[in-house]
């Protein structure tokens, strides 16, 4: 039946979890596209052929196919870059390496220029330095939040100046600015009262 | 006196945008002085001389305040440096008193706060309110300096500190959902801001430059995929990846001045109704009756967003990827 292969691939999408990327797929693609093509041919084939009486219904069918196959190719692109965006706002710039295989050339593409879009938005604000926006993502209730280090991650900076080291499984007083980004990164992971 | 030459430019600013709406003109050069003393007029002029050249400021250069932070320190509110003894206030309120407001610091934050509300809850993009946002940040700026220069067993700094936590966590909030916004409704707000005069853009001009370089590095990403397929298709046309806001979504709003008239309209039965907006009264109604007084100059603060709160990478129908499987 035609359009069973783009279902396919959206449905291969919304099986898995909202925070992850499945692998980009290649091959789905390419097959849905040539679906494409020989409903395309076909209706040309029609036209050239019968002259006098066009079976209409036929080249109906396979226009509606068509149209489909696009709808559902574009929703299967559209979805994963709202995925990949969402990635950008809780990781960061750089992407893990297993996120990154899963991505096609032109996913990283766009990534790539998602991201310099916004840092260069983000450095006119204010006057100098501009403001990082993917911070301070949760309203603040303590200057001061209690976390725990799940990796020996070594030395860390205060912003007082003092030198603080990260070992596993020991916990910290840290304030909330500087322990934001390390529990996103997962170096860190909050403590719940 | 810090301060007081803050407020003066902030009310000269708020002015100014007054005036652009068409309900108010400033004038500056409006002042009378009484004095006996031929010797104190002349000193009071020469005074009001030196505070007109730094008002004069603000028309030649628009980032008038950052000049003035550099000129008075921020270090000088508690210290009580008084460069002029005259207040600048006088001079002001030589002009009638209807259309000022006050714009301290707190002023600021207020409205700072209120615009980050009405953001997140109201459906469309509100006008920019980068004057507001930036003059925090300078705030910002000069008080962690401050903060730095207190000892640190001082319990005041960490009071300090979180308060700081606060205003910038609703200052990149407020940013943020402006961004989220321009993303989910990119070629609409692309196309209304098209339409908008140079003074009354909703955009500030680098969310502008965003929004254009999102749109196109989207576009060029659905390329990649239609330039492979059949001609006659291979081109998404506009209707279909626009996203619009719902702009008859319900809202709860208080109305901080009194509105004569505003205008519902029922859609179902083709009727309008006008009803008059009480100070300080709440109402639920959808936002498009009040869209006008939410985006001119808060009079109107919305509370909860009521219906369909969809805001947020909301798929157009089109894309949508419930509405493609489960036809």
């Amino acid at each position: 039946m035609y359009c069973d292969k783009v279902v396919e691939l959206l449905k291969e999408l919304e099986r898995s979890r909202e925070d992850t990327i499945p692998p980009y797929n290649n091959d789905g693609i390419n097959q849905v596209l040539s679906e494409m093509k020989t409903l395309d041919a076909e209706i040309i084939d029609f036209l050239r052929k019968q002259k006098d009486n066009l079976p209409l219904d036929a080249i109906r069918l396979r226009r509606a196919a068509i149209e489909r196959n696009k709808r559902c190719l574009m929703t299967y692109i559209w979805t994963r870059l709202q995925r990949l965006k969402e990635m950008r706002w809780e990781i960061g710039a750089i992407l893990p390496s297993d996120v990154r295989q899963n991505l096609s050339q032109s996913e990283i593409e766009w990534f790539n220029n998602y991201c310099k879009t916004l840092v260069s938005y983000m450095k006119t604000i204010g006057s100098d330095t501009g403001l990082n926006l993917t911070q301070d993502t949760k309203p603040p209730k303590s200057l001061y939040t209690e976390v725990r280090s799940l990796v020996d991650a070594g030395k860390l900076e205060l912003e007082s100046g003092e030198v603080l080291i990260l070992r596993k499984n020991s916990q910290y007083m840290l304030s909330r600015s500087q322990a934001e980004p390390l529990i996103r990164q997962g170096i860190l992971e909050q403590v719940r009262q | 006196m810090y301060e007081t030459v803050f407020t003066a430019l902030f009310r000269l600013r708020r002015l100014k945008s007054l005036g652009r709406l068409g309900k108010h003109s400033s004038k500056t050069n409006k002042f009378k002085f009484q004095s006996s003393d031929r010797l104190t007029a002349i000193r009071s002029l020469l005074e009001k001389l030196i505070i007109l050249f730094i008002l004069s400021i603000d028309i030649l250069n628009k980032k008038n305040y950052k000049m003035l932070f550099s000129l008075f320190p921020l270090t000088a509110i508690n210290n009580s440096i008084t460069i002029m003894d005259i207040d600048i206030r006088e001079l002001i309120d030589d002009e009638d008193d209807e259309n000022q407001e006050e714009m301290t610091a707190q002023k600021v934050l207020q409205n700072v706060e209120q615009a980050w509300l009405n953001e997140k809850f109201s459906p469309e993009i509100l006008p920019h309110q980068t004057d507001y946002v930036e003059c925090l940040l300078e705030q910002i700026k000069g008080m962690e300096g401050n903060l730095a220069k207190l000892s640190k067993t001082d319990p005041k700094v960490d009071l300090h500190k979180l308060e700081l936590e606060r205003i910038k966590f609703v200052i990149t909030s407020y940013l943020r959902t402006r961004l989220k916004k321009i993303e989910s409704f990119c070629v609409r707000v692309l196309e209304e801001e098209a339409t908008r005069s140079e003074e009354d853009k909703y955009l500030s001009p680098a969310e502008l430059q965003f929004a254009k370089e999102f749109a196109l590095n989207a576009d060029n990403h659905f390329d990649t995929i239609l330039r492979h397929m059949p001609q006659l298709y291979n081109k998404l046309d506009r209707n279909k990846k626009i996203i619009e806001p719902n702009l008859n979504s319900f809202v709860f709003l208080k109305c901080n001045k009194h509105i004569d008239s505003v205008i519902i309209k029922n859609t179902l039965e083709g009727q309008e109704e006008e009803i008059v907006l009480e100070d300080n009264s709440q109402h639920l109604m959808p936002y498009s009756s009040v869209a006008e007084f939410v985006k001119n100059a808060f009079f109107i603060q919305i509370i909860i967003y009521y219906l369909c709160y969809i805001l947020i990478s909301t798929p157009s129908k089109y894309f949508n990827i419930k509405n493609v499987i489960y036809v």
